[in-house]
């Protein structure tokens, strides 16, 4: 054998050597990997979906409701609240103790929020219509392998390039056409959502979640329009449209109401599934 | 001088003989002229021809040694029997005998008859150059001989020129016995410090100059197990991955220039950066690489090993003009006084490049002066100076799914996008200057060493990992951008020194040295954010002043208690003292207005043994066994006031065979085989948001490598290695020994191949003398495991080199990458988003890479003005 034939040999038996480890995970951990996320609306129990009554009594009726979802990323960290309620012991010693010495809580930094690394991500931004009872499956995405404890959900100004039908938004965050009565008192009403980009307002970070990542897992959002109106007193809406509707406008209770409702841990939820 | 050293009326003569290699002694030999008369009188044999003697290669000791011969010159001028007298040290004996039986003679006379005759000579074997670790270290040449009287300090001894030949006085009585009535030396120079284990690899450039590489630091692939991928710009200096170890620019490896330390403490691009490019590749005659910290001279950074850069040139004048693929231009000048040291030179250097991309264009000059004065009695100065400054552009990385996509913002076709860039900001300047004066003395018993140094350097680099991930905006208004800017603006002075004492006990030579470092940085380090368009400061992360001392001390012996057992050691002590202005805060607080500086000052201790057993299994042979503890100091910018200050600390053990031999003058044979455990207690990885290396913890690391260098008088000079590497960050508990325990360390090269090869022939073409010389490198890289359970891409580089030279004229030309293969200097998994300020962003690792050079071609022509004759060069 020549030397370039020798060579030639040393080359491609560790060119072999190194695309055999490739075919090997490399021991470096979080494999990557692509799970399945949905979109889903929530319904109270025995009534049409949109129906849902809120704490201060209005028994609500949405006919659209719409909003602009997205990008979401999945977390590995949980939420800095989900430690809360869990007793440091078990029995009535434990309970004792909770009560006498509660917990100090703090966070690191300006945020209040450490999602650490994140574990999956869908970059895309969706017109969701919360009543659509069958919900919008969203695809593959990709992620990392690994437990996952938490969601962020951006509630962006609506793209360009949204999915989904953008122009129910008519330009905002988020729409709704409803009535809301109480007390015989029917108030109709319809209006728009739109969020300051100021601080983390546009971001609703550490809603709870606990799944393992691995090919093929599920992860379902659910959306709680319970949640949005759930402070509001529609009765204080003045302003009426030309069809007749009282209008949410940005300075009014019900927007304000809308807008810590639609940005609350209880206007989301996950749904999780292992891989089949 | 005279072989009987005595004898009166025997007057010296001194001969030089022969002449071969640039940088060999010649023999020279010596007799008296018997001046006798008489028919029947005597004459005694003269020399005419006495190939000189060498060090055994394999030896490692090399203190002096004194062995007596005598030697039969038979009637026809050859050496006939040649007997060794008592000198206790077969291997030097043999070494000895074996270049004594190819002298040849004038024979002895007798009344005009040639008779045989026996004469005695004493060969002392000595070390020329006294070596610390600071000091130029030796080459492996072959030694010279002479044959005189016994000296006071035969290592003072210049050559001697004398051009006549001597004449050996014959032995009144063949059969006479007593001390030897002269001496031949063998000037070899020393190889002081032995290796301080199977990794500490002396590299002597030699013949291998003539594989292309574009820079010093590339040399260092010259030792077994480096891999450098530069990221940054042709200015930036590679990142450094060497036995497991990511260096990054030096934060695990210290590295030295004559002496000279490099490391930068608290460079704001990352703590030890280290810069050589400011060395001429061209000065470099040889490589200290210790692969771990097993040497009691190692300080901090010392973590996957240490590096020292010797520096010398031949005698004459070297102009050579280079034009070349992308607009590359190099101009070089290297000047060697004649009848000075090697280590008196100059040297002159401007390259230009159009860069072989979008962003890629370099420019830089250097320029090297050493003066080398030999005060006699074994005393010498070295003065050295360099001078350096560079601007260059940087393309940084690109994302692979843009790449694929081919969604740059460059020409669609493959290469464009390969090559392209996503933040034309990107790149940096440097500017340095570096003095040093280096004083050195050897005498018989003790040596000493003390060198004193200053640098002055200044360092912008502009880099771009994220893209528009960091940033936070300001309400209502896009991401500026994650351009970071960092400049490192600092001066060094410092000293170090050794001083070594020698005593004979149990028959061999032991020694004690007492060595101390002292160093003091003073300046200012800043890292701010730049907006992506137009490259403007926005924000500053840190920006802080320092002043920081290292003063260090160490001893290290060696013990050798019998012929095979040789035991080396030692202890040192690192201190250092942190003093920093944080110039980053606040201008008002809850207590009122403040002035925006906080000074913080912190001190830390770390001591470090080190020792290793040498076996010598046979001639040749050795088994060597290591232990050494090293350690990182803490980056300045992460201490708190009164802070007792960490360290991150190594653990390192090491076992391997030693094998060097030396076949007379034609062949030079060495290899190594060994494998290694390092465990590091703090360690730092690669942060793209922070675009630093930022604390992971424990980690552990082990591998093994074998390599070979096999160097022929016939012109033939090739070097190989192999290397294999494995680190891991283990689980919270684990023993030490649980070496996979964990996930493994991404990014970190597990097979590593290098080879290098140069041949040299002298051509006859119609007459024509022409030297021909032919040069191949060649490295492979395994792919690298990244994130996410993920591998890169392998590399494969070749690079080849031919030049043709005629009388003083010498054409050439290179070609790196010699395949066009598209390989990847730099492959990072980690998120990013280049889209748009106001895109969202991926949050997800995401692998990029930086793209390597191309095949890169440059033609070059070189002239030669040899030093005159008798003026090649003073005695190394």
């Amino acid at each position: 054998m020549n030397p370039d034939a020798r060579f030639a040999l040393v080359v491609l038996a560790f060119g072999s050597l190194g695309s055999a480890g490739c075919d090997l995970p490399s021991g470096t951990g979080g494999r990557a990997i692509e799970f399945e996320m949905r979109l889903g609306g929530a319904r109270s129990p025995g009534l049409p979906p949109g129906s849902f009554e809120t704490s201060t009594g209005w028994k609500v009726e949405l006919g659209e409701a719409v909003v602009a979802l997205g990008p979401i990323y999945v977390h590995e960290n949980p939420p800095p609240l989900a430690e809360f309620g869990a007793p440091r012991g078990n029995g009535l010693s434990g309970m004792l103790w909770d009560v006498l010495v509660p917990d100090a809580r703090a966070h690191a930094g300006d945020q209040h929020f450490d999602g650490g690394e994140v574990k999956g991500e869908w970059l895309g931004q969706l017109a969701f219509d919360v009543l659509d009872p069958g919900g919008v499956y969203i695809g593959p995405v990709p992620g990392t392998e690994g437990r996952a404890r938490s969601l962020s959900i951006r509630l962006d100004p609506p793209r360009a390039s949204i999915g989904g039908d953008g122009g129910a938004l008519r330009g905002h965050h988020a729409y709704v056409v409803g009535v809301a009565e109480k007390d015989g008192l029917v108030v109709p009403f319809e209006g728009g959502l739109d969020i300051e980009d100021e601080g983390t307002k546009r971001s609703v970070d550490g809603i709870p979640l606990d799944v393992s990542l691995v090919d093929g897992a599920a992860v379902g959002i659910v959306i709680h329009p319970s949640a949005w109106f759930d402070g509001a007193h529609f009765d204080r809406l003045t302003k009426k449209n030309a069809a007749g509707r009282f209008v949410i406008t940005p300075e009014s209770q019900v927007r304000t109401a809308w807008f810590l409702g639609a940005r609350s841990f209880s206007a989301f939820s996950a749904e999780t599934s292992d891989a089949r | 001088m005279t072989l009987g050293s005595s004898g009166k009326g025997q007057a010296p003569i001194w001969a030089r003989v022969a002449r071969r290699g640039a940088c060999r002694l010649v023999p020279l030999v010596l007799a008296c002229a018997p001046g006798l008369a008489s028919a029947d009188e005597l004459s005694s044999p003269r020399v005419k021809d006495a190939p000189e003697p060498a060090w055994p290669a394999a030896r490692v000791d090399r203190s002096e040694a004194i062995v007596p011969l005598l030697v039969t010159v038979k009637a026809d001028g050859t050496v006939g029997k040649v007997e060794a007298q008592a000198s206790g040290d077969p291997e030097l004996e043999s070494a000895a005998i074996q270049a004594a039986l190819r002298w040849t003679f004038e024979p002895a006379t007798r009344g005009g008859r040639p008779i045989a005759a026996k004469i005695k000579v004493a060969v002392r074997f000595v070390g020329e150059e006294p070596r610390a670790l600071s000091a130029p270290l030796a080459t492996n040449v072959p030694a010279g001989v002479y044959v005189g009287p016994p000296r006071k300090n035969a290592s003072t001894n210049a050559p001697i020129s004398e051009p006549k030949k001597p004449a050996l006085p014959a032995t009144s009585r063949p059969d006479e016995r007593g001390e030897p009535r002269g001496e031949v030396v063998v000037l070899g120079p020393s190889r002081p410090p032995p290796p301080s284990a199977a990794g500490d690899h002396r590299v002597r450039v030699g013949q291998l100059v003539d594989v292309p590489r574009r820079s010093a630091e590339q040399l260092l692939t010259l030792a077994p197990g480096f891999l450098l991928q530069n990221h940054g710009g042709e200015g930036h200096p590679s990142a450094i991955f060497l036995r497991g170890f990511s260096a990054a620019e030096g934060q695990d490896l210290e590295m030295s220039v004559g002496g000279v330390p490099l490391n930068e403490p608290s460079n704001a691009h990352g703590h030890g950066y280290a810069d050589t490019h400011f060395v001429i590749p061209e000065l470099v005659e040889e490589l200290r690489v210790v692969e771990g910290p097993f040497d009691p001279r190692q300080g901090d950074f010392a973590v996957a090993g240490s590096v020292e850069y010797t520096l010398g040139a031949g005698r004459g004048i070297v102009a050579q003009a280079g034009l070349g693929s992308f607009g590359a231009k190099r101009l070089l000048l290297l000047w060697g006084p004649g009848g000075a040291p090697r280590g008196t030179f100059v040297g002159f250097s401007v390259t230009d490049s159009d860069g072989f991309g979008r962003n890629r264009a370099s420019t830089a000059a250097r320029a090297m002066a050493q003066y080398e004065h030999r005060l006699g009695a074994g005393r010498r100065l070295v003065a050295l100076v360099s001078a350096y400054t560079t601007r260059f552009d940087g393309a940084g990385v690109v994302r692979q799914d843009d790449f694929e996509a081919r969604s740059l913002d460059c020409p669609k076709d493959h290469d464009s996008q390969f090559f392209c860039t996503y933040d034309p900001n990107q790149g940096g300047a440097t500017a340095r200057l570096d003095a040093s004066l280096r004083f050195e003395h050897k005498g018989p018993r003790e040596e000493h060493t003390h060198q004193v140094f200053a640098t002055i350097r200044k360092t912008r680099l502009r880099e771009n990992f994220t893209g528009f991930v960091t940033d936070v905006r300001p309400s209502g208004e896009p991401q500026r951008g994650d351009g970071v800017e960092q400049m490192y603006d600092t001066t060094t002075f410092g000293a170090r020194g050794s001083f070594t004492r020698t005593v004979d006990v149990w028959g061999h030579r032991q020694s004690l040295e007492l060595g101390y470092f002292a160093r003091h940085d003073r300046g200012d380090t800043l890292q701010r954010r730049l907006r992506r368009v137009g490259g403007v400061p926005y924000r500053v992360d840190f920006e802080s002043g320092i002043a920081i001392t290292n003063i260090a001390g160490y001893a290290a012996g060696k013990l050798r208690p019998a012929s095979w057992l040789t035991l080396r050691g030692g202890i040192r002590l690192d201190t250092f003292g942190f003093a920093v202005e944080d110039r980053n805060k606040p201008e008002k607080d809850r207590s009122g207005p403040r002035e925006p500086s906080d000074t913080i000052e912190a001190f830390g201790l770390t001591l470090g043994p080190r020792a290793s057993v040498e076996i010598n299994l046979a001639q040749g042979l050795a088994w060597m066994t290591s232990y050494g503890a090293g350690s990182r100091s803490s980056d300045a910018q992460a201490l708190s006031d009164g802070e007792s200050a960490p360290f991150a600390r190594v653990d390192a053990f090491e076992t391997g065979v030693v094998f060097e031999r030396s076949e007379g003058r034609t062949l030079d044979v060495s290899a190594r085989a060994l494998a290694y455990f390092t465990r590091v207690d703090r360690d730092l990885v690669f942060d793209a948001a922070r675009g630093r290396n930022v604390l992971v913890g424990t980690s552990n690391r082990f591998g093994a490598s074998i390599s070979g260098r096999l160097t022929s008088r016939a012109g033939i000079d090739t070097q190989g290695s192999l290397t294999y590497a494995e680190a891991y960050l283990p689980e919270a508990g684990a023993p030490w020994y649980a070496l996979t325990s964990g996930k493994r360390l991404p990014y970190i090269p597990r097979w590593v191949a290098r080879l290098d090869t140069s041949l040299r022939k002298d051509l006859r073409i119609s007459g024509v003398r022409l030297r021909a010389t032919g040069a191949l490198g060649t490295t492979y890289v395994a792919p690298r495991p990244l994130p996410l359970e993920q591998f890169g891409h392998e590399i494969f580089t070749v690079d080849v080199a031919a030049r043709l030279r005629y009388r003083f004229v010498e054409v050439g030309i290179e070609a790196t990458n010699v395949l066009d293969r598209r390989n990847r200097a730099a492959e990072f998994n980690y998120a990013s988003n280049f889209s748009l300020p106001d895109a969202p962003a991926s949050r997800l690792a995401h692998p990029h890479f930086a793209a390597a050079s191309p095949r890169q071609i440059l033609g070059t022509i070189r002239f030669h003005l040899e030093a005159a004759k008798g003026e090649e060069e003073a005695g190394r």
